[in-house]
């Protein structure tokens, strides 16, 4: 049996517990740098009447955050971050004490907290329960189990709604949520086509990720002549985390009544500036397509049921869960830099403890 | 045989902006003996439809083929057939469909009956013939499929009509004012459109988008819950204003980009901030009429009774003669035109 002992008190004597947190220390220009965050430490306080404290076990790296790092986030979901804070992040946690009546030591969590190795927050935002015996690995909760395959799964069934022998596109393919959209296409029995960039990652899609083909962004012809060359029959769901030229490049390649996930938008997170949109939407009305956005915080009464789905896949030799982990909080702001840079394969995490 | 002469309007050049009648020439030839199950057509009028400007460009990747340089500039017609080798449409009858800017088109042939896309119609005498090119035709069907199969608008529901003077966005506005009870908005180009939308059709607030800026604000302002459906017709800064007020799970229909149509390829810009569509959990739905052409009918039948019983207010601008086609298609572009646009080759 575990302890969850780490505020072990005799009677009113609280051991002083160390955090350390990565704040934003400036608004990144265009892709985010290393120095764009700091770390900076505190001593743990307890919780408030309504508050739980929790120790954070991994952390969750994921692009659309960099939106909320700009001056004005531009969208009402939620406020730009503050300067000088930890960064707001997806972590699984676990609850080492709680004045919450919803929560109890012990209890794990996957939640919207921060880039630190505790968090002591009101009961409130965004926070799911696990069920207090997991059965795959922790990580796996923010990443294949999580909100990256939750977007994955909801995307693609959902919106994109694959058929057999069609052919589904993914950009990103090898990223945290492209990974997996891509081998759920290819269990409901579609031709499967990743995009990345280079040739060993696109080679990795192939033999890790299953895909039937990939399309090398930086190939010489362009990669609209590339989608055509490797998807001869057209697309018909192009599963897009990228936007951008890509998201221009697949329209062009579309097939009558095509769907667009909308799960990302890399490449305009960066922008200060919005930047203009694909050109050629006048193919979305003669061909009929749906392009749908959709974020998977929505709908939290659907993932206790997903998430089943996606283990018994686990489970079953289907799905493979493929990860880049750093080690300690120090190295939050690099692993989260390293997703820009394409330095990552399937979902990057950073371990902060084993228990 | 037939001493008649035929008079046509064919595409010589491939337009690099604006519409402007060097890309055109207009010849003259004496129109052939019929084969078998050929019929020929005097066409009666044809319609001038924005997206006829897609289809003079040869780099889009798109539904119809590109016009091929020499041929005959083509445009949904009605038309009657004056001479018959096809014993599916007799002489005397009356046609719609897929034809070309000349006064005579020889359909048919090859072997089949079967003439593609080519429909008798049943007209009803109380109506105009016009009609069935305008308010029970292409666009009135668009409104009708666009707006009550697509858009489904909600009570309760803020809408919002890009182009709503338009052919089609005027009747899609009518129509969700009939389906639900829901707070109407347009954008239109002059203080008379937007006028006539509100005094009219029944609109509760338009926008006159030459006199905004900043379209952001201009629509929070007239939207102030936020939009839940858009009918979007205009494309380009509307939308990207659109964007930024959609509601949650809103929905965009896309009927049309008319404010790219000119633009080369290169030098369109697509809309920013398609980032809102993910926060928005909003979708963007393309569709156009021929999708739903097996149900041409039926829409066509809804809409000439509405129009009989007047319960649909619907503009059309009549052009007389094959030789004004040109300087009133250019006008489509430039907001010149007021109502839907057609040319009357004869009675």
């Amino acid at each position: 049996m575990l302890t969850f002992g780490l505020f072990t008190a005799r009677r009113g004597h609280v051991v002083a517990i160390r955090n350390r947190h990565i704040v934003l220390a400036k608004r990144p220009d265009n892709y985010p740098q290393y120095d764009d965050f700091e770390l900076t430490e505190s001593e743990l306080k307890s919780p408030s009447d309504g508050e739980i404290s929790c120790k954070n076990l991994y952390l969750s790296l994921d692009a659309g955050f960099r939106n909320w790092m700009n001056e004005s986030s531009g969208d009402n979901v939620l406020p730009a971050m503050p300067l000088g804070e930890p960064v707001m992040g997806l972590a699984l946690s676990r609850v080492i004490e709680s004045k919450h009546p919803d929560y109890l030591a012990g209890d794990m969590l996957m939640a919207r907290f921060a880039w630190e190795e505790y968090t002591v927050c009101a009961a409130d935002d965004f926070i799911i329960k696990l069920p207090a015996e997991l059965d795959f690995p922790y990580s796996y909760y923010l990443g294949i189990l999580g909100d990256t395959g939750m977007s994955a799964y909801f995307g693609m069934t959902d919106i994109g709604k694959p058929k057999q022998g069609e052919t589904v596109l993914v950009s990103a393919a090898g990223g945290a949520v492209g990974s997996v959209a891509g081998q759920i296409a290819k269990i409901y029995g579609a031709r499967t086509v990743g995009i990345s960039s280079g040739a060993d990652k696109c080679q990795r899609l192939v033999d890790e990720l299953r895909y039937d083909a990939a399309v090398d962004r930086t190939a010489p012809h362009g990669i609209e002549e590339e989608i055509r060359v490797v998807c001869p029959k057209g697309v018909d769901v192009y599963f897009d985390n990228v936007g951008g030229d890509t998201l221009q490049a697949a329209i062009a390649n579309l097939n009558v009544g095509a769907r667009i996930p909308l799960c990302g938008s890399i490449t305009t997170y960066n922008a200060e500036d919005p930047l203009p949109g694909p050109n050629n939407m006048f193919e979305l009305v003669t061909k009929e397509v749906t392009m749908q956005g959709f974020m998977t915080h929505t709908q939290p009464e659907r993932y206790q049921a997903v998430r089943e789905q996606l283990q018994a896949w686990i489970a079953a030799g289907q799905l493979k869960n493929i990860e880049y982990c750093l080690e300690g909080i120090e190295n939050a702001g690099v692993a989260f830099c390293d997703l820009f840079a394409g330095r990552n394969f399937g979902k990057t995490v950073v371990k902060l403890s084993d228990q | 045989m037939s001493n008649i002469t035929n008079r046509q309007i064919r595409l010589i050049a491939r337009p690099d902006g604006p519409i402007h009648e060097k890309l055109f020439q207009t010849t003259e030839e004496p129109v052939v003996a019929l084969g078998d199950n050929q019929v020929l057509l005097q066409n009666l009028y044809f319609a001038l439809d924005p997206a006829l400007r897609g289809w003079m460009d040869d780099f889009h990747d798109s539904y119809i083929p590109p016009i091929e340089l020499g041929a005959v500039m083509s445009a949904s017609c009605i038309s009657r057939v004056i001479q018959s080798k096809n014993p599916d449409y007799p002489e005397g009858s009356i046609t719609r469909g897929l034809g070309a800017w000349e006064l005579y088109s020889t359909v048919g042939g090859e072997g089949s009956r079967q003439v593609p896309g080519l429909e008798v119609l049943s007209v009803d005498p109380d109506l105009p013939l016009s009609n069935y090119l305008s308010i029970c035709g292409t666009t009135g069907l668009t409104s009708y499929f666009g707006m009550l199969d697509v858009g489904q608008p909600k009570d309760g529901e803020t809408v919002l009509i890009s182009g709503a003077a338009g052919a089609v966005g005027s009747v899609a506005g009518q129509l969700a004012k009939r389906t639900a009870n829901c707070r109407l908005v347009g954008t239109a180009g002059s203080d008379e459109k937007c006028a006539w939308l509100k005094d009219k059709l029944g609109f509760d607030a338009v926008i006159n988008y030459h006199l905004f800026g900043d379209m952001r604000a201009a629509l929070a302002e007239h939207c102030p819950d936020g939009i839940d459906l858009f009918f979007d017709n205009v494309g380009g800064d509307i939308l990207e204003g659109a964007l930024l007020n959609l509601n949650f799970r809103a929905r965009v229909l896309m009927c049309g980009t008319i404010s790219n149509y000119n633009n080369d390829l290169n030098d369109r810009a697509g809309p920013a901030n398609m980032w809102q569509l993910l926060v928005k959990n909003a979708r963007i739905e393309g569709f156009t009429v021929a999708f739903f052409a097996e149900r041409w009918g039926e829409g066509t039948a809804a809409l000439a009774q509405m129009v009989k019983r007047g319960e649909l207010h619907y503009k059309e601008q009549i052009v007389d003669g094959l030789d004004n086609a040109i300087d009133a298609f250019g006008g489509l572009f430039t907001g010149a035109n007021n109502g839907r646009l057609l040319v009357k080759l004869a009675d």
